[in-house]
């Protein structure tokens, strides 16, 4: 499941370039991933790790380069790419429960002009149940602790039925319970065959979970799987030589 | 780049230039005697009085309303130019008050003189005006012909005192237009004689017609805007009772001025099946062409349009 | 006695068209205007409901109806703002306001070179219920019909990019096209409730009830079926207390609309004043404060 084939299977970027206005832009990056890897993008803050992860979703439009999966660009297939945002981004105001939230993974299979059906809420319900949010999609999107809102849009993702999955920081703020559900979800869809990648901080995590390492500080400093890139050279050349390897 | 922007403003500060200078420029050499009027009525009396003896100025055009009218820049400086201002007063053209700080010696008010209406007080719910309240008074005396008979003389005395060579013309002048007038009262009078009693009764958008009523014996029995103002709007209560009154009374029709757009009115006609006339002239004169340019025009126009509306 | 105060005033034919316009407004208004509020565009509301003004003079002046012409400024103006804010340096708000003053000023420009105005002025801005035809009142339902329906058949995705633009961005959706449509949504129903309430005061109708209505309830569809009822409310009540106490219709429906949001600020189940005060009184966790999983607390 982790060997990189060509052109026709996973994820590739080719130069890609992409940055919030003026001032800040990704030099090119180049990577593939195929699927049921799973991406750790790692680098200190300023590194571009949101604007890459941003870029792939496509809510950066790219300068340069492209972002392909399985031979076609990847916004063409928009629909299954999912994307989890950090919970500072959220707003926890907004007149939606739970099952809400899950159901908007659902929208673009449902269409333009129609309504979710009874599968679509099956689904939904589905995908909570396996977040162990069994029963609380009625809920407002406030009334459930930090852990379990993270699983709300892990199941949102999940109803997407992704092919690529994009996480932002999961790591952050997270007990133990809910990392075990995390790092279920996680392995669920590198299991299904997306491609997933995240943003983080947590280089324990990245070790222990993923496939492939992206090591980013405004450019790509190294690619690879992280057995052969995640040392203590390429670290030290990511981080700038602010790193402290405990073994 | 920069070059070409100031030579851009500079070529636009002479064209500024040019502008501000040219002005009106037909200036003092022919001799007539400058002329401001306020309101059209004034206008067209001064311009039967004067003759070509006058330029003349108005500074509310037929059509126009001068309740809210705003004096501007260019008629400043005729005022400032004029040899004699004719005004109406009691309220009809407040807006001369801002701009006569220095020119005041030059002013006349050509309704000294004239038979005054106060309006009935309706009702207490009755809207105080913005701004240019005209007391009690009714200031459309000109509806009149007698009063438009003293205003013509007034015009003629004050263009005789400014202009003493032509002061012969002048009062001849007015004595040949009230003895036009005199035709038109009696023309009018048969106009409405023609209309049978019972169908008298008429309903007014704005109290614009009262000398006019008055004298040819209609009879007013509602408004649709309250006050004599023309920018209030009645509340609901009132327009309640206007539908009751025009049932009650058998009012044949609603008579609106063509200067104002009469949407409550038409409403009102059309609920109660009465017809509406929107082309009165109330507070102006009609333009050049229609007839109604002159004061004598205007009461036979709007004669006409009473008398063929509720016959 | 009672029966006399409400019925009677709708004896009268005009009545009847203002009461048939005050509730077309209020769905029309209550609906758009959840997401006016929850997208926190009561600003470009306003402006909207003020450059459309021009538009409104121009018609005037060239003879036809004003609907069209505040509709082609009010979608100039959703453009514009769209347009101008995608350039870094002009922040939104900043868009909004060089535009909203332009316009309205363009508005005033034409207005002081056509001198017959002024009087009509004033109905323009504040409307006049009870000078609507029947004409105006069909035009008001299909505009209204038209506009809600447009509303209900988007409904998702406009909720979806109201709520988190990113997934909607992401998932493929034409977001800019989708944020342009709801600001001609918006324009639409000012238009259409301009005769009503009139320039100056239809903000408050886009935007009393839906906070209100939030205040009501956590669930969106609930949401948009009480504001349209509050707005519904707001206009009927409003209409009947201007017409026994002889007061300006658009004035007494806007108020009558805040002292039901005060209403619901002071006295709402869950987010009300009372309610809250009561609940921190005596130690109850709302259903706002976490609740771990295990515990089976009964939530709505």
């Amino acid at each position: 499941m982790n060997s990189n084939n060509g052109d026709r299977s996973g994820l590739v970027l080719e130069g890609v370039r992409a940055g919030h206005g003026s001032s800040f832009e990704l030099a090119g990056i180049s990577f593939r991933a195929s699927r049921g890897d799973v991406v750790g993008l790692i680098g200190p803050n300023g590194a571009g790790k949101s604007t890459l992860l941003k870029a792939i979703a496509g809510v950066l439009p790219l300068r340069a380069g492209r972002i392909d999966f399985e031979g076609r660009p990847l916004r063409q297939q928009a629909e299954h790419v999912a994307f989890v945002p950090q919970r500072e981004d959220v707003n926890w105001d907004f007149p939606v429960s739970a099952l809400d939230v899950v159901l908007m993974g659902r929208y673009r299979s449902i269409g333009w002009l129609r309504r979710p059906g009874a599968k679509d809420r099956e689904r939904a319900e589905e995908a909570l149940r396996r977040m162990g949010l069994e029963g609380m999609g009625h809920r407002h999107i406030s009334a459930f602790s930090g852990g379990q809102q993270q699983r709300i849009f892990l199941a949102r993702a999940i109803a997407q039925e992704p092919v690529v999955v994009l996480l932002d920081e999961p790591f952050t703020g997270i007990d133990a319970q809910n990392r075990q559900i995390l790092h279920q979800a996680i392995d669920a869809f590198a299991a299904s065959g997306a491609v997933v990648l995240m943003a983080t901080h947590d280089l324990e995590e990245v070790s222990s979970r993923c496939t492939q390492v992206a090591c980013l500080n405004q450019r790509l400093v190294a690619f690879g799987p992280t057995k052969d890139t995640f040392t203590e050279e390429v670290l030290r050349e990511t981080f700038g030589g602010r790193v402290v390897v405990l073994r | 780049m920069s070059r070409t922007i100031v030579s851009l403003l500079a070529a636009l500060l002479v064209a500024l230039g040019a502008v501000a200078c040219s002005g009106d420029g037909d200036g003092a050499a022919n001799g007539r005697l400058k002329v401001v009027a306020t309101v059209a009525p004034v206008g067209a009396l001064a311009a039967e009085v004067g003759g070509d003896h006058i330029e003349l100025r108005t500074l509310v055009s037929a059509g126009a309303d001068p309740h809210s009218y705003e004096i501007s820049s260019k008629d400043r400086r005729a005022l400032s130019d004029a040899d004699v201002i004719l005004r109406n007063g009691l309220g009809l053209d407040r807006f001369l008050d801002s701009a006569l700080a220095d020119d005041s010696e030059k002013v006349v008010t050509v309704t000294a003189g004239v038979r005054l209406r106060v309006p009935n007080e309706d009702s207490d719910n009755h809207t105080e005006d913005d701004g240019h309240d005209h007391g009690d008074v009714d200031p459309h005396v000109w509806q009149d012909v007698d009063n438009a008979k003293v205003m013509v003389a007034n015009i003629a005395a004050a263009l005789a005192e400014a202009d003493p060579d032509h002061a012969a013309d002048y009062r001849a002048n007015a004595d040949a237009y009230a003895a036009r007038l005199d035709e038109v009262d009696a023309e009018v009078r048969d106009l409405i004689a023609s209309i049978p009693a019972e169908n008298r009764k008429v309903v007014v958008n704005h109290d614009a017609f009262g000398y006019f009523t008055d004298r040819y014996g209609l009879e007013v029995v509602g408004t649709v805007i309250p006050g004599l103002s023309s920018t209030a709007e009645p509340s609901a209560q009132e327009i309640a009772e206007l539908q009751e009154t025009i049932r009650r009374e058998g009012v044949k029709a609603i008579f609106a001025e063509q200067a104002i757009e009469p949407r409550v009115a038409r409403r009102i006609a059309e609920d109660t099946g009465v017809r509406i006339v929107d082309d009165l002239y109330g507070d102006s004169l009609g333009p050049e062409g229609s007839g109604a340019e002159t004061v004598d025009g205007m009461l036979l126009t709007n004669a006409r349009k009473f008398a063929e509306a509720l016959r | 006695m009672i029966g006399e105060y409400l019925l009677d005033p709708f004896d009268y034919p005009f009545m009847q068209r203002a009461l048939a316009e005050v509730i077309i407004v209020g769905v029309v208004c209550g609906l758009v205007g959840c997401f006016v509020v929850l997208r926190g565009m009561a600003f470009i509301g306003d402006a909207l409901s003020h450059t459309v003004f021009p538009g409104v003079v121009l018609s005037y002046i060239a003879g036809r109806s004003i609907l069209i012409g505040a509709f082609v400024f009010g979608v100039l103006t959703a453009v514009g703002v769209a347009l101008v804010s995608r350039t870094r340096r002009v922040s939104e708000d900043s868009a909004i306001g060089v535009i909203f003053a332009a316009f309205f000023a363009l508005g005033v420009v034409l207005i002081s070179r056509h001198a017959g105005f002024q009087r009509d002025l004033d109905s323009l801005l504040f409307g006049n219920v009870l000078a609507v035809s029947r004409t105006d009142v069909v035009v008001t339902a299909v505009i209204g019909a038209g506009i809600v329906a447009i509303l209900f058949a988007l409904l998702k995705e406009l909720t979806l990019v109201a709520f988190d633009p990113t997934m909607a961005r992401t998932a493929g959706y034409p977001v800019f096209a989708l944020d342009m449509l709801l600001l001609v949504l918006i324009a639409a129903t000012i238009v259409a409730s301009l005769q009503a309430v009139g320039n100056i005061l239809i903000l408050a109708l886009l935007v009393t009830p839906p906070a209100a209505a939030r205040l009501l309830t956590d669930h969106l569809g609930r949401m948009m079926a009480a504001s349209a009822a509050l707005a519904v409310a707001s206009g009927v009540v409003g209409l009947l207390v201007s017409y026994h106490a002889d007061t300006a219709a658009g004035g007494t429906i806007v108020l009558t609309a805040t002292t039901m949001f005060a209403a619901c600020l002071v006295f709402a189940p869950n987010h009300g004043l009372v309610a809250t005060r009561l609940q921190s009184r005596h130690g109850r966790h709302h259903a706002h404060h976490y609740h771990p999983i295990e515990e089976d607390a009964d939530i709505n």
